[in-house]
């Protein structure tokens, strides 16, 4: 809980950090250099029934706290129902009940929001999901994931 | 750059469609009034248009296939070629070439190669062909060749005028010409006819001849109850007036029932419209047939006048979503309104109160009473008691009271006045957003005549197809439709019109037989009914043909053989996915869509259609729609504790009952037998057993009427909808969201699908699916509220439901209803019964050890702590508690519980 202002406010470097890495030694590194060293973060991680996830960074539009939640009657179990964020109804999907894991009883959740393509997505997420470099766990492909569930596929 | 060109192409797409639209209509015009020059212009103009537009987005094949029209098109306007079927035939080849080609860039395909010399054969065809024609026939054929191939010269085809009579009708020629297209007279044939017989009759009447209607009107309506068909009036109630129209429509021959055509709101747009005809010279009334709308050149030069703007339907929509938003907002800001305004009554109550209190404390003590006045000041020994007013200081106390509390009282008033301040303007926002809503509404309507348009050509080619002689009506063209409803709509009528077209009509044989016309009357009518429009089409055909209906319900297993099912339900099997009755699928109808897709699309768009037929004489489908598509009007109602919309054009009537059984299929509303949808059963949702009355929403769907059973009806709003993205768009039960006056998310009820569902019971019942994981639930038991809130909140925010009890009996009635309690953290001394004897009564009735019990007390001696601990507390913590080492024991009690 403490640590979350932390992430939000950008002021502390992320893990997997933002910064470049100063190389003792080295002088001043011309602008081109510069700029490829300042490599964006690649992916967004995140943890849910105690799976590692990754979602491509181009695809995320921003972390969200879990408010209320409308249920969704008739709707498959890894619609957890749909979330208001601004005026925008956006589906919220359980991948641990997807992947038919345990539900997450964790306490502190949050919400990845996604877009592909105007079709936004809000995966739900234990703790704090993390901006990193590196990919680990299974990759949320979104683009695909519309496609293969979106309701009425199967 | 590949924006600016995307840009570009939008732009291109969005002229182009406009353009094409024109050139239809107006080669459709040119076939039956070839001496049109305004007609010829203004597609010579659109064409030249899109010739140049497509190049300027590389869109060479289409600009060249433009091209080539343009030519053409110019070639009949400076005389040196003449219009003919043929040529028209080719051009609209072209024009639909040219379509293709459009429609292929906007979904960013490439152009295909050969378009161009595909056309340039039809057109060179056509051009051969009628030279061929003409000098072959030149002189047996004067009568039909005078308006399209004058003998005397190809100079003088703009000259030629139409001959008296129209456009006479082409007799056995014109098949040898053109064997390919046997329907082609079809149109062409039925131009005199309203032009020489209807049209008379029906401005008789329109000008006021109330005897002949008078005179049709019983006649009619006692047909229908002799026919014995009771289900016209029972399916749709409302459409007592419009069967007569409809027979009307099936007998146009018959005098006196012809003219009831004009009746009702067809009437005066018919009048006019003939009158105009009647006006303008031969070449208007040969197409006032079609009752157009008022010619599309008249309005697009009238719209130039005003000043416009093209402006693309997306932006309108944007304006349209930020005022839905602020329609939101401001719904919110008047509820809070209403909350603060709560507040303020409470305060001037309570301030009042102390005003009085104050004051007449005041009185009493603003002035000392001598015999109270126990200090004695020297200074004033002199005076006696009554020659100087002595102050003490409760005096002075009371005196400031008064003081502050009259500022106080103040305060209040102008506090009052400033909300009544707030209150106004907020009044006066809402009734601007209400207009503002109007107007970007009414920017968004495009009158039905410009969706009824796109089907003159449709019938045209059907007719010729089928070799079927139809007439197409519109009537109600200036009926404004919602751009959304506007573009939904071309689908479901264009399957409706291809089925009346395909099943609905007989042959003209057969027609001739049953004493009718040879040519059938397709007719589209829209007309606003409140916040709804209505739109029928119907037909003079052999009506729904419920014996093959039966048959294929009956292939289809729908229906036993033998089973006895009313014409209502052999209705609404017309709707069951793939249902045709066609005996072979050809082109015009039939190719395994049906009209459940009808049905879809219109739920889609939050409207409905039924179906009224009579055997012999016709069918109407008449599709009901919300006016704006934006902003809606809805009921919002509960399930449980969830909350649900229903646009409230999709009901007809809402009414309390006693709730029926969960698993009663039926539910009787005021002595009728209703199809039940219960949505507790549905959802999955229990029942809560203590409520015995419920509400039902009765609605149409497809028909038939049906009764959504629901728990509570909490308000009528304006809100606004939104559909589904992709991922959800196949979630057919809702038909989006709308967002409350708190922000809080509801789903639109699809009354349609979810009564489907209850029919097939084919959904997964699984509760499961929507329940969110549920929250494990304790009891905390104090005394003292503020630490039942205290942890109530602590608990809550850390994903538990926190039931609470001011002392053990309590607990012990809470633990009565809601056995499902998984934790218990108890105080120890409270009034009533304590902690030590809930302990020994939860002992008593097995609780402890399948629930764990903790004490959280502020007694920390060891005494106390041992005696909880031998009456089976689990745990024992000392008040003040700390938050987290709270959280931290009830979540592991609660989490070896679970393992239990």
């Amino acid at each position: 809980m403490n640590t979350a202002p932390e992430e939000h406010n950008g002021a502390t470097p992320l893990p997997g950090s933002l910064t470049p890495p100063t190389i003792p030694g080295q002088g001043q590194t011309s602008e081109v250099e510069q700029q490829a060293e300042r490599i964006a973060p690649v992916c967004c991680c995140f943890r849910l029934s105690g799976k590692e996830y990754f979602l491509a960074i181009e695809y995320m539009l921003e972390i969200a706290d879990l408010t209320e939640i409308t249920l969704v009657p008739l709707a498959p179990p890894h619609l957890r129902g749909l979330v208001n964020i601004r005026g925008e109804a956006i589906p919220v999907i359980d991948l641990a009940r997807l992947h038919g894991d345990a539900p997450s009883h964790a306490r502190d959740q949050r919400l990845i929001i996604s877009d592909a393509g105007g079709e936004k997505l809000a995966f739900l997420a234990e703790g704090i999901p993390s901006l990193s470099r590196e990919r680990e766990g299974e990759e949320v492909d979104v683009v695909h994931f519309v496609r293969s569930y979106k309701i009425g596929v199967n | 750059m590949g924006k600016i060109s995307n840009e570009l192409l939008g732009f291109f797409l969005e002229e182009a469609s406009e353009h094409l639209a024109t050139l239809e209509n107006g080669l459709l015009q040119l076939e039956k009034d070839p001496d049109d020059r305004s007609v010829l212009d203004e597609l010579f103009r659109s064409a030249h248009t899109i010739k140049g537009s497509a190049a300027l987005v590389k869109l060479t094949e289409t600009s060249a296939v433009a091209h080539r029209l343009e030519d053409t098109l110019e070639a009949l306007r400076d005389g040196s070629a003449t219009s003919s079927h043929q040529k028209v035939d080719a051009m609209l080849f072209a024009l639909d070439k040219i379509k293709e080609l459009v429609s292929l860039a906007a979904s960013g395909e490439d152009e295909p190669e050969g378009v161009l010399e595909e056309v340039r054969n039809a057109l060179e065809g056509a051009d051969l062909q009628a030279t061929a024609r003409s000098a072959e026939s030149a002189g047996s054929l004067t009568g039909d060749l005078s308006l399209t191939e004058p003998s005397d010269g190809e100079q003088a085809g703009s000259e030629v005028s139409v001959p008296e009579g129209g456009y006479p009708a082409p007799q056995a020629e014109l098949p040898d010409v053109h064997a390919m297209e046997p329907g082609e007279t079809g149109p062409t044939e039925t131009l005199p006819d309203p032009g020489f017989e209807d049209v008379p009759e029906a401005v008789q009447v329109a000008e006021g001849e109330p005897g002949a209607v008078a005179e049709a009107y019983p006649v009619l309506q006692e047909d229908v109850s002799e026919a014995g068909d009771d289900m016209l009036a029972e399916a749709l109630p409302v459409a007592e007036d419009d069967e007569t129209e409809l027979l009307a429509t099936a007998e146009p021959e018959t005098g006196t029932i012809g003219g009831q055509q004009a009746r009702e709101e067809e009437g005066p747009d018919t009048a006019e419209e003939e009158e105009k005809a009647r006006v303008t010279p031969d070449s208007e009334e040969s197409f006032s047939a079609e009752r157009r709308m008022p010619g599309r050149r008249k309005t697009d030069i009238n719209l130039a006048a005003g000043g416009v703007i093209k402006l693309n339907s997306l932006k309108l929509d944007g304006m349209m979503n930020v005022l839905g938003e602020i329609t939101i907002r401001k719904n919110h800001l008047m509820n809070q309104l209403a909350f603060v305004e709560r507040l303020r009554e409470e305060i001037e109550f309570a301030g009042e109160r102390l005003l009085k209190e104050v004051n007449s404390f005041s009185e009493r003590y603003a002035y000392s009473l001598p015999e109270q006045v126990k200090f004695k000041d020297a200074l004033l020994s002199e005076f006696m008691d009554l020659e100087f007013d002595r102050y003490d200081e409760l005096n002075l106390f009371s005196r400031k009271l008064q003081e502050i509390t009259n500022d106080v009282n103040e305060g209040f008033r102008s506090l009052g006045n400033f909300f009544l301040d707030v209150g106004l303007n907020a009044t006066a926002m809402e009734r601007m957003i209400t207009d503002m809503k109007e107007r970007i509404s009414d920017a968004r309507m495009i009158e039905a005549g410009m969706l009824f348009q796109r089907f003159t050509r449709t019938v045209r080619d059907l007719s010729r197809q089928t070799g079927k002689d139809i007439r197409f009506l519109v009537a109600g063209g200036d009926t404004p439709l919602d751009r959304v409803v506007f573009d939904g709509l071309f689908d479901p009528l264009l399957h409706i019109i291809r089925n009346a077209v395909a099943h609905g009509f007989e042959s003209p044989e057969e027609r001739k037989r049953a004493g009718k016309p040879a040519t059938g009357t397709i007719r589209l009518a829209a007309k606003r009914e409140g916040n709804t429009v209505v739109i029928d089409i119907r037909d003079d055909g052999r009506g729904i043909q419920f014996d093959k209906v039966r048959e294929r319900a009956i292939a289809r297993g729908l229906l036993a053989p033998g089973q006895a099912a009313g014409p209502k339900e052999l209705l609404r099997y017309l709707f069951a996915p793939g249902f045709s009755t066609a005996d072979s699928t050809d082109e015009t109808s039939g190719r395994g869509v049906g009209l459940d897709v009808v049905k879809d699309r219109l739920a889609s768009l939050n409207g409905t259609v039924s179906i009224l037929t009579k055997k012999g004489r016709g069918t109407v489908f008449r599709l009901r729609l919300p006016l704006s598509l934006v902003i809606i009007n809805v009921i919002h109602f509960r399930v449980a504790n969830l909350d649900f919309v229903i646009p409230s054009n999709l009901i007809m009537e809402i009414t309390d009952i006693v709730r029926p059984p969960e698993e009663e299929k039926k539910v009787k509303v005021r002595e009728e037998s209703l199809d039940a949808v219960n949505l507790h059963g549905i959802f999955g949702i229990p029942v809560d057993a203590s409520t015995k009355t419920c509400f039902a929403i009765i609605t149409q769907v497809s028909g038939a009427r049906v009764a959504l059973i629901v728990d509570e009806i909490v308000a009528q709003e304006d809100t606004v909808i939104r559909p589904f993205g992709s991922f959800l768009k196949e979630m057919r039960y809702y038909s989006g969201t709308s967002t409350s006056g708190d922000g809080r998310l509801r789903l639109v009820i699809n009354p349609a699908w979810l009564a489907e569902c209850s029919e097939r019971r084919e959904v997964d019942l699984d509760g499961d699916a929507f329940k969110e994981p549920e929250k494990p639930k304790l009891l905390v038991v104090d005394d003292s509220l503020s630490v039942r809130k205290i942890a109530s909140l602590f608990l809550q925010a850390n994903g538990f439901e926190v039931l609470t009890a001011s002392n053990g009996m309590e607990a012990l009635d809470v633990l009565v209803d809601q056995p499902e309690v998984r934790f218990i953290l108890t105080d120890l001394e409270m009034p009533v019964m304590h902690g030590y004897e809930l302990l020994a009564e939860l002992q008593r009735r097995g609780f402890i050890g399948r629930i764990p019990v903790v004490v959280l007390t502020s007694r920390g001696g060891e005494q106390h702590k041992k005696k909880a601990f031998d009456l089976g507390a689990s745990d024992y913590l000392v008040k003040p508690f700390e938050e987290t080492s709270l959280i931290e024991t009830v979540r592991k009690y609660v989490h070896e519980q679970q393992r239990v």
